[in-house]
């Protein structure tokens, strides 16, 4: 039997439910595959679930027992696709049940598909990570359970749930109402996507997980994405100045881009804030100064809870300090969940035997007697007592170097260049001369001698056309020439001013 | 229907044989005793312990343990895994019968195709009992930050823990340093560090808040301890500060910068001192009074100056003497000088009898928590006669301990099963001769708790009967800080 091209939209009807459900799940899905990929990992990154009655009892008891659902759903999340699939099936079921509710309380079809309201609203407030994608679950449960109490209630044909309902006769009429609603919310959705879409979110939140995956070139296409923008960001310049070390490029293109939070872009002095406690033992890590990097983690953990970022640095930090006991319970709390138990397993077996998986213990072996204590503030003392102690530790150098420079102790700078001699640089690298020569235009000859290090002629050139150009007041040309030198920052950007300081 | 009923008969019958505790014949015998964890060999109990709990650290297939003491096996356990959970009646009444007595614990294990069963586990049953409640706080072994913790009781004669107060109900707010007088919750008290901070005082039925840092004082109340008429509340007022260690093992260094002791009257709401314990000169701290109440301990070092070095800061023992009725502090005296042989004391506690003073030893500072060469200790009052109580203290960390109010038991904070977690640890004290038994770790229903248990458990403090008043101590907290009379 043929039917007119007029009879499709009439058939479609019928099926327009599952039609609406089957676009809302790929469109969510897609999302969050794509622009919103970072939920999806923030979350599993931010939640734990665990195989225990102990688990059970505390998380009800402390969280309730959605949080406890909440948890179980998300440890699917470790496979980023299968988190998309979950999360977009919870949100278009949420339409699917508001439309079925719609149906058992007004016995009619949902014209102005109000059924999709809901779903859209809690699809817009997971586009932060700050929103608990329980109200999701909660939101789904509640649908569920409200359409499953309405359904005994009608079929013990008890009470005719009819609530009045403007309804045209005309089916065609029907049609036009449901295509203009339909459009309506597609364009809409769309239009507030794109407005509270947070680009910066999605920036700095991939950049950290790229860093904490050690996916270097990853961060600094990322950062300089950022900073591109002109924007500024601690988060961003912090894992930016990390991105350049691992590319071998710190002491060369650490002014490619306005340092204008000094020191305060290479490390986070420790101020108790609960949001920085999460990134800054990757810094300490790379430095392999592990009871810094440990007290970083363990704070996060106090704050963030026992998720399993945390308690697998943890353990990785207290394997390679020779706290084989301490990692051993970090372990098996991991090993009670689904997806990380091999990890602990295998940093199980990692305490067993020697591993070269661990992180770098800069200070193995270093004596605690007389006992020192880290400058927590500070990160210059620390970087000094690395470079002493662990006079390979190029990191430590590079960051000691930039420290200097940072915060204007090109006195200090100066002093502590002997370090590279301890590395293979071809040459003393531009940043570093340029430092040199602002010491040696400060201190008389014999002092400067005393530094073991010349400043070449070109250098000296380039400083002539730098201060010619500072002197006639030509901004732009000097910032288009020398904007990415040292001598730049110290003029123009350094928030500590432009002297040098000797205290 | 009838069918109905048959057939559950019939499940219910096989259940029954299925979870029987048959006993097994052990085909062959080992002479040693078999390993278990927690350790409870060869420890003296209380005779109205929770059961202890445990698992068998032997491979086998399946396992037995019987219970019993003397000739009479009383309970026999079996289970495919080993752990080894004893009924909490049979438990009881088997404590009460062996009193006094050694028990065995029988174990047996399946092995291949055969039962091998192991020399007798010996604990003893001591005829007195321990005071009913442990009061506990438990949070993260940290650094610097907080988010959830609270203040627990377990009832030692069950595995029950109910929380006294937790942080989720007033702002995550740090909540510390609970103490009672004489054992007692009828006179208690507790600081809350945060926006509402203040000291909360539960005494007469009543709880209130108190601003234990008055004008004229540089810090707050922090250490105290009640006289034992539950009248004066001696304090120390500590700066306290962090470090952290760059290398090595220990982890944090918790140090005073300044410290004096005060004495509060919680009748007259005053506060009071003398020179010999509020000094500029020297650091006091960890007050605790004699049973009589007419003399205040505590710990004495150099004060603390921009040079000094954090482990070079060692503590020594004092006393001083105190009048009631006068309220007032005299005649100082060193009882125990530790720092002239390069130790520290901290944390000193009288017997209920008066005789001994426990106190914890480490190489320098006041918060052995973090020292893991901390010790405890013995002093013999009327002899000034040291020794290391050998008999409990461990490779690791062993440190804040209480006396139960019969003097016949003590409760200590040991990190002996893994270097980083505080976990309280029971021992049995004979007041006559000054000797302890073997310690025992705090009894769980599940055995293997501690092994994913990231809280630490802090300020382990027995008391004689339960915490019923949780509700009054909140609206307590949430009240407005009442000063101090000047």
């Amino acid at each position: 039997m043929c039917r007119t091209p007029l009879q499709y939209p009439v058939q479609m009807m019928k099926f327009l439910k599952y039609i609406v459900f089957a676009s809302l799940f790929i469109a969510y899905f897609l999302c969050y595959q794509g622009a919103l990929s970072h939920v999806i990992v923030y979350h599993e990154q931010h939640h734990l679930f665990l195989f225990s009655s102990s688990y059970f009892h505390r998380i009800v008891a402390s969280e309730g027992f959605l949080s406890y659902i909440t948890n179980f759903l998300i440890q699917f999340f470790y496979y980023p696709v299968l988190g998309s699939l979950l999360s977009a099936f919870l949100l278009a079921c949420v339409y699917f049940l508001a439309n079925r509710l719609f149906r058992h309380i007004f016995d009619k079809e949902d014209l102005l598909q109000l059924s999709v309201i809901p779903s859209l609203y809690l699809f817009f407030q997971t586009m932060s990570v700050d929103y608990s994608f329980e109200r999701v679950v909660g939101g789904f449960f509640i649908l569920l359970f409200a359409n499953i109490v309405l359904f005994a209630i009608k079929k013990a044909g008890k009470r005719k749930w009819f609530i009045s309902y403007p309804y045209p006769a005309n089916k065609y009429a029907r049609i036009g109402i449901v295509a203009c609603s339909l459009a309506l919310y597609t364009g809409y959705g769309y239009y507030h996507f794109v407005k509270s879409y947070k680009i910066c979110e999605r920036i700095m939140l991939r950049t950290d997980q790229f860093a904490k995956a050690k996916q270097w070139d990853k961060v600094m296409e990322y950062t300089e994405n950022y900073l591109r923008r002109g924007r500024s960001n601690q988060l961003i310049s912090y894992y930016h100045n990390m991105a350049l070390y691992h590319a071998g490029q710190m002491p060369y293109r650490l002014f490619d881009y306005p340092q204008a939070l000094g020191v305060k872009g290479l490390y986070f002095p420790w101020n108790a804030n609960s949001r920085e406690s999460e990134y800054g033992h990757v810094l300490y890590e790379e430095l392999g100064h592990l009871n810094e990097a440990h007290r970083w983690e363990f704070e996060a953990m106090v704050v963030w809870g026992e998720t399993a970022p945390h308690l697998l640095n943890l353990a990785r930090y207290n394997l390679a300090v020779q706290r084989p006991q301490v990692a051993q319970r970090f372990i098996n709390v991991l090993k009670q969940s689904l997806f990380y138990s091999d990890a602990a397993c295998s940093l199980e077996q990692q305490s067993k035997e020697a591993s070269d998986e661990l992180p770098y213990n800069a200070l193995t072996g270093v004596n605690d007697v007389p006992a020192r204590f880290s400058n927590v503030v500070n990160i210059g003392p620390e970087l000094n007592y690395l470079c002493e102690k662990d006079t390979a530790n190029r990191m430590a150098f590079e960051y000691l170097m930039s420290h200097l420079l940072l915060s204007n102790h090109v006195e200090k700078f100066a002093k502590s260049l002997k370090y590279i001699r301890n590395f293979s640089y071809p040459e003393l690298p531009r940043i570093y001369e340029e430092a040199l020569y602002v010491y040696e235009l400060g201190v008389p000859e014999e002092e400067f001698a005393k530094v073991g290090f010349r400043v070449s002629e070109e250098t000296k050139r380039r400083f002539e056309r730098y201060y010619h150009l500072a002197e006639k007041n030509q901004m732009n040309e000097l910032q288009r020439e020398f904007g990415n030198t040292y001598w730049f920052y110290l003029n123009y950007i350094s928030p500590y001013g432009n002297k040098v300081l000797t205290n | 229907m009838k069918n109905f009923f048959l057939h559950i008969y019939i499940i219910g019958s096989l259940l029954l044989l299925g979870g029987c505790a048959c006993h097994h014949k052990p085909d062959a015998y080992r002479e040693a005793a078999p390993q278990i964890y927690p350790d409870y060999t060869n420890v003296v109990f209380p005779c109205n312990i929770a059961p202890p709990n445990f698992v068998i650290k032997e491979d086998g297939t399946a396992y037995q343990a019987e219970i019993g003491y003397g000739a009479a096996v009383k309970m026999i356990i079996s289970n495919d895994e080993p752990t080894i959970r004893i009924p909490a009646k049979q438990w009881k009444q088997l404590l009460q019968e062996a009193k006094g007595e050694d028990i065995f614990f029988r174990i047996s294990v399946l092995q291949g195709e055969k039962w091998t069963g192991y020399a007798d586990i010996v604990n003893r049953i001591s005829t007195h009992p321990i005071d009913p409640y442990l009061v506990y706080r438990l949070l993260y072994p940290g650094y610097e930050l907080w988010n959830e913790m609270g203040i627990y009781q377990r009832d030692l004669t069950s595995h029950e823990q109910t929380p006294v107060v937790e942080n989720r109900d007033f702002g995550r707010q740090c909540v510390n340093c609970h103490s009672f007088s004489r054992h007692s919750p009828d006179n208690m008290m507790m600081h809350i560090r945060g926006k509402d901070g203040g000291t909360l005082l539960y005494k007469n039925g009543k709880a209130e808040k108190i601003n234990l840092k008055p004008e004229g004082f540089k810090n707050g109340a922090t250490y105290p301890s009640w006289n034992p008429d539950g009248r004066y509340l001696a304090f120390s007022m500590n700066e306290v500060q962090q470090f952290f260690h760059s290398a090595g093992k220990k982890m944090v260094e918790v140090s005073d910068l300044e410290s004096d002791i005060v004495i509060y009257d919680t009748e007259t709401n005053r506060i009071f001192t003398d020179s010999l314990v509020y000094t500029t000169a020297y650091m006091e701290t960890f007050p605790t009074w004699s049973p009589d109440g007419e003399n205040l301990y505590f710990c004495r070092a150099k004060a603390y100056r921009k040079d000094t070095s954090l482990d070079s800061i060692r503590y020594d023992l004092y006393r001083i003497r105190f009048d009631k009725k006068q309220e007032r502090l005299y005649d100082l005296e060193c009882v125990y000088e530790a720092s002239s042989i390069g130790k520290s004391v901290s944390h000193p506690r009288i017997s209920p009898n008066g005789k001994y003073l426990m106190f914890t030893q480490s190489d320098y500072g006041n918060f052995s928590i973090w020292h893991a060469e901390s010790d405890l200790f013995l002093l013999e009052l009327e002899t000034k006669q040291v020794r290391a109580l050998d008999e409990v203290n461990s490779n690791d960390v062993d440190s804040y301990h209480t006396w139960s109010s019969s003097g016949y038991w003590f409760v200590f904070s040991s990190k002996r099963l893994d270097t980083l977690w505080a976990r309280p640890f029971f021992a049995a004290f004979d007041p006559e001769t000054g000797r302890a038994g073997k310690p025992f770790l705090l009894p769980q229903e599940d055995p293997e708790f501690y092994n994913t248990c990231t809280y630490t458990f802090n300020v382990p403090e027995l008391t004689t009967a339960p915490i019923k008043n949780q509700r009054q101590l909140l609206d307590g907290m949430r009240k407005r800080a009442k000063t101090v009379n000047n």
